[in-house]
């Protein structure tokens, strides 16, 4: 039986922060869990490094969903600022920039460049934009490759060895351990992570957020309604490409070698982020951080599986031994991303968020209700289910 | 009332007749031809004057046959946003994938090359109908994201699909067209081959018959009618669902068709990713001719094809890498001047 908490109540907070906590001590916790099942997960080696690029995804698909979830347009160029990113982060590193004074750097680099890009999309409406952005993902690796000067061409970049400065406190994380290098690295990329998920948290929740929901809901009457349209699509896909730009940063700390390839920033980048951004819910904060988990996990996984000679009993020499194996991941992406349109259109969020509702359902504080308006006997109205969340343009 | 009168009288003035005859061209598509016809021109004579009318023959004819090819897919793009409002992501996995079963039956069944082909383009209609039937129709045409991002999956799926069966080596594909060393035309000094001729001569025949279906037939007419307007053509007792199922169908067989066009020219080997640019090229052919406008597609396609091998030809720092850019550039400059691309109707919007 479900129990009925009202917003704003003690109790309601209370449950908010234990979702936080718990939420918190996954995060922190993860690097000293290893999950059995090597042939699986990998070990704790490999573990960890997925769960860096995880963070590192999920600051991605965040990013993308500034513009996807929350502005309404269709991207599937932002591959592009994650390899711009990375590159960048190589290229300064290797010319004696500070690594985190990189970071802001890079923000700023792909922000403008973000701005450009998203300038057209003013006056090209909807779905050209789908076309501009597939463009600017198909000409990222052949510029790349055009300068080769510069970025090493379709040989990659190489950086200096670990760029992540040494840890200050050696008693917790030892440099001549074999784990804690990378829990040390894995806590740092944390720290920027959640300072990306808390800004961007509170950007959607601004007034600029809230008019860029309203112009992907209804462009026309929220333009009349005053929401300076050009301002808010620009900054919207500049701030999501400074996002892309901050993960390509991540993705480049959490190697112990830095390595920017232009293989690994192709249009197949921009798909798995979507698949990502619609398996944790569209148009959520957080959906981004499950999202990036499932999309990492279940691509690690899948090659572990297709690596292996012997699977529960059956031999996998049809997939082992194959040469177009790298396929499967593929097909397993687009299977679960048509699973969940179809589904839990809502993601991972909405799935959470619906099993709460079995236990604990929030209803609005009846003096909200009255204060916009409603009939002063909200208290007798049958309990409705606040929704906190905006409108998944999915569901 | 007033605007009733305004239109009789407009009717027996001489100005009347001027805007009268001014709506009709602008339905037409007029400006955007003029605009068109007037870039051309000048990009001509700059290109003539740089390295002789010789060499510009050579490339014009070069740049034709991977412009049709592209107008061809674009095509199919188009027959797709017309009737949904959506871009099929897949439109290109699917191409690539029947291209694949047209070659398993030409080369390792050793079917006629010609049979092959159309046998694959049935096999990707009924496919893509099912697919419509399957994945598509559950949701609610109007809503968009869901269905873009169901094409998203489905491009993976493909892809993946033909990774897993064919690996990523390159493979030739049989030409249909007589392709031996000497199956050569000379028209004013530049060398036509016998199967870019074919192209052309495919590509047109086929843009033909899509016409006269799209007017000349009752399912043509049923699609007309959904694509200008669903929610009436629903009321007035046509099957939409079937309708866009038509629709589909139609534009993979198409999109297999250019698939196999673009082989069969010889320059690409068939490999998974092939069609991954042809479709960048077709996505800008289609955007350029306005995204709603099927003359406009294949325009649009030899337009782009010529951009790439003029640009690539004659502007030295480009070469072959930057093309890609550079044409994608030029095209987005022209989306920037006319947002509804050269042909696509003007849309007023209401809340």
């Amino acid at each position: 039986m479900a129990i009925t908490v009202r917003q704003g109540t003690p109790r309601h907070r209370g449950i908010v922060v234990a979702g936080y906590a718990v939420g918190a001590l996954v995060l922190l916790a993860l690097p000293y869990v290893v999950l059995p099942g090597q042939k699986w997960f990998g070990n704790s080696t490999g573990q960890l490094i997925n769960w860096q690029r995880a963070l590192a995804f999920a600051v991605a698909i965040l990013g993308l969903n500034l513009v996807i979830g929350f502005s309404g347009q269709i991207s599937i160029g932002h591959s592009a600022f994650v390899g711009l990113g990375a590159y960048g982060t190589v290229l300064m590193t290797n010319n004696h920039v500070a690594f985190y004074l990189a970071l802001p750097l890079m923000m700023i680099v792909c922000f403008a460049v973000g701005c450009v890009i998203g300038l057209p999309a003013l006056r090209i409406k909807g779905l050209y934009l789908v076309v501009v952005t597939f463009a600017l993902a198909i000409v990222f690796p052949t510029l790349v490759e055009k300068y080769e000067s510069i970025t090493g061409g379709s040989n990659g970049l190489k950086g200096k060895a670990t760029l992540v400065p040494k840890a200050p406190f050696d008693s917790i994380f030892d440099q001549r351990d074999r784990v804690d290098p990378l829990r040390y690295r894995y806590y740092v990329l944390l720290i920027v992570a959640v300072i990306m998920f808390v800004t961007a948290r509170n950007m959607v929740r601004s007034r600029a957020g809230r008019g860029l929901v309203a112009l992907r809901d209804n462009s026309t009457a929220a333009t009349i309604n005053g929401v300076p349209t050009p301002i808010y699509k620009v900054l919207a896909f500049g701030i999501s490409a400074a996002y892309c730009g901050a993960a390509g940063w991540m993705l480049m700390a959490r190697d112990a070698t830095p390595f920017a390839s232009q293989g690994s920033f192709a249009v197949d980048l921009s798909i798995t982020l979507i698949i990502g951004l619609v398996m944790g819910g569209v148009a959520t904060i957080g959906g981004a951080i499950p999202g990036a988990i499932i999309v990492v996990v279940v691509k690690y996984v899948l090659e572990q599986l297709t690596n292996q000679k012997v699977l529960f009993g059956v031999h996998m020499d049809f997939l082992q031994k194959r040469q177009g194996k790298g396929g499967v991941v593929s097909i397993a992406f687009g299977l679960l991303l048509l699973g969940f349109v179809f589904v839990l259109p809502g993601g991972v969020m909405d799935g959470l968020r619906r099993l709460r509702m079995r236990f604990v359902r929030i209803v609005p504080h009846p003096k909200w209700l009255r204060e916009v308006g409603s009939p002063p006997q909200a208290d007798v109205v049958p309990a409705r289910e606040a929704d906190a969340a905006m409108a998944n343009p999915l569901a | 009332m007033g605007s009733a009168i305004a239109t009789v009288s407009r009717a027996r003035t001489r100005a009347g007749t001027r805007d009268r005859v001014r709506e009709r061209l602008e339905a037409i598509g007029v400006r955007g031809l003029v605009i068109t016809g007037g870039l051309v021109v000048v990009l001509s004579i700059i290109f003539i004057a740089m390295d002789g009318p010789g060499l510009f023959w050579k490339r014009f004819i070069d740049g034709l046959a991977n412009g049709f090819v592209y107008g061809a897919v674009a095509l199919a793009l188009v027959l797709i946003y017309k009737a949904t409002g959506i871009i099929n992501f897949a439109q290109g996995s699917m191409a690539m994938f029947f291209t694949f079963v047209a070659w398993v039956l030409a080369n390792e069944q050793g079917w006629p090359v010609w049979f092959a082909i159309v046998v694959a383009m049935a096999a990707s209609a009924v496919t893509a109908a099912a697919v419509e039937r399957v994945l598509i129709r559950p949701f609610d045409p109007s809503n968009h994201l869901p269905i873009t991002i169901v094409t998203i999956a489905l491009l993976s799926i493909i892809d993946g699909l033909a990774l897993y069966i064919w690996f990523a080596d390159q493979k030739g594909f049989p030409s249909p067209f007589p392709s031996k060393k000497g199956d050569v035309l000379t028209i004013f000094g530049a060398r036509v081959f016998y199967a870019q001729i074919g192209i052309w001569t495919t590509v047109l025949v086929t843009t033909f018959l899509l016409t006269v279906l799209l007017n000349r037939t009752r399912i043509g007419l049923a699609f007309r009618a959904v694509s200008s307007n669903l929610e009436s053509s629903r009321l007035v007792g046509v099957h939409v669902g079937r309708t866009l199922q038509f629709g589909w169908a139609l534009a993979a067989a198409i999109g297999t068709l250019a698939g196999c066009l673009f082989l069969s020219s010889g320059t690409t080997q068939l490999q998974p990713l092939f069609m991954s640019q042809i479709l960048v090229f077709a996505f800008a052919a289609a955007t350029i001719g306005g995204l709603d406008s099927l003359v406009g597609a294949l325009v649009g396609g030899i337009l782009v094809g010529q951009l790439q091998t003029m640009l690539g030809g004659y502007v030295r720092f480009i070469g072959s890498d930057l093309v890609l850019a550079v044409t994608l550039g030029l095209i987005i400059l022209v989306l920037l001047v006319r947002p509804n691309g050269l042909f696509g109707s003007k849309r007023v919007e209401r809340v």
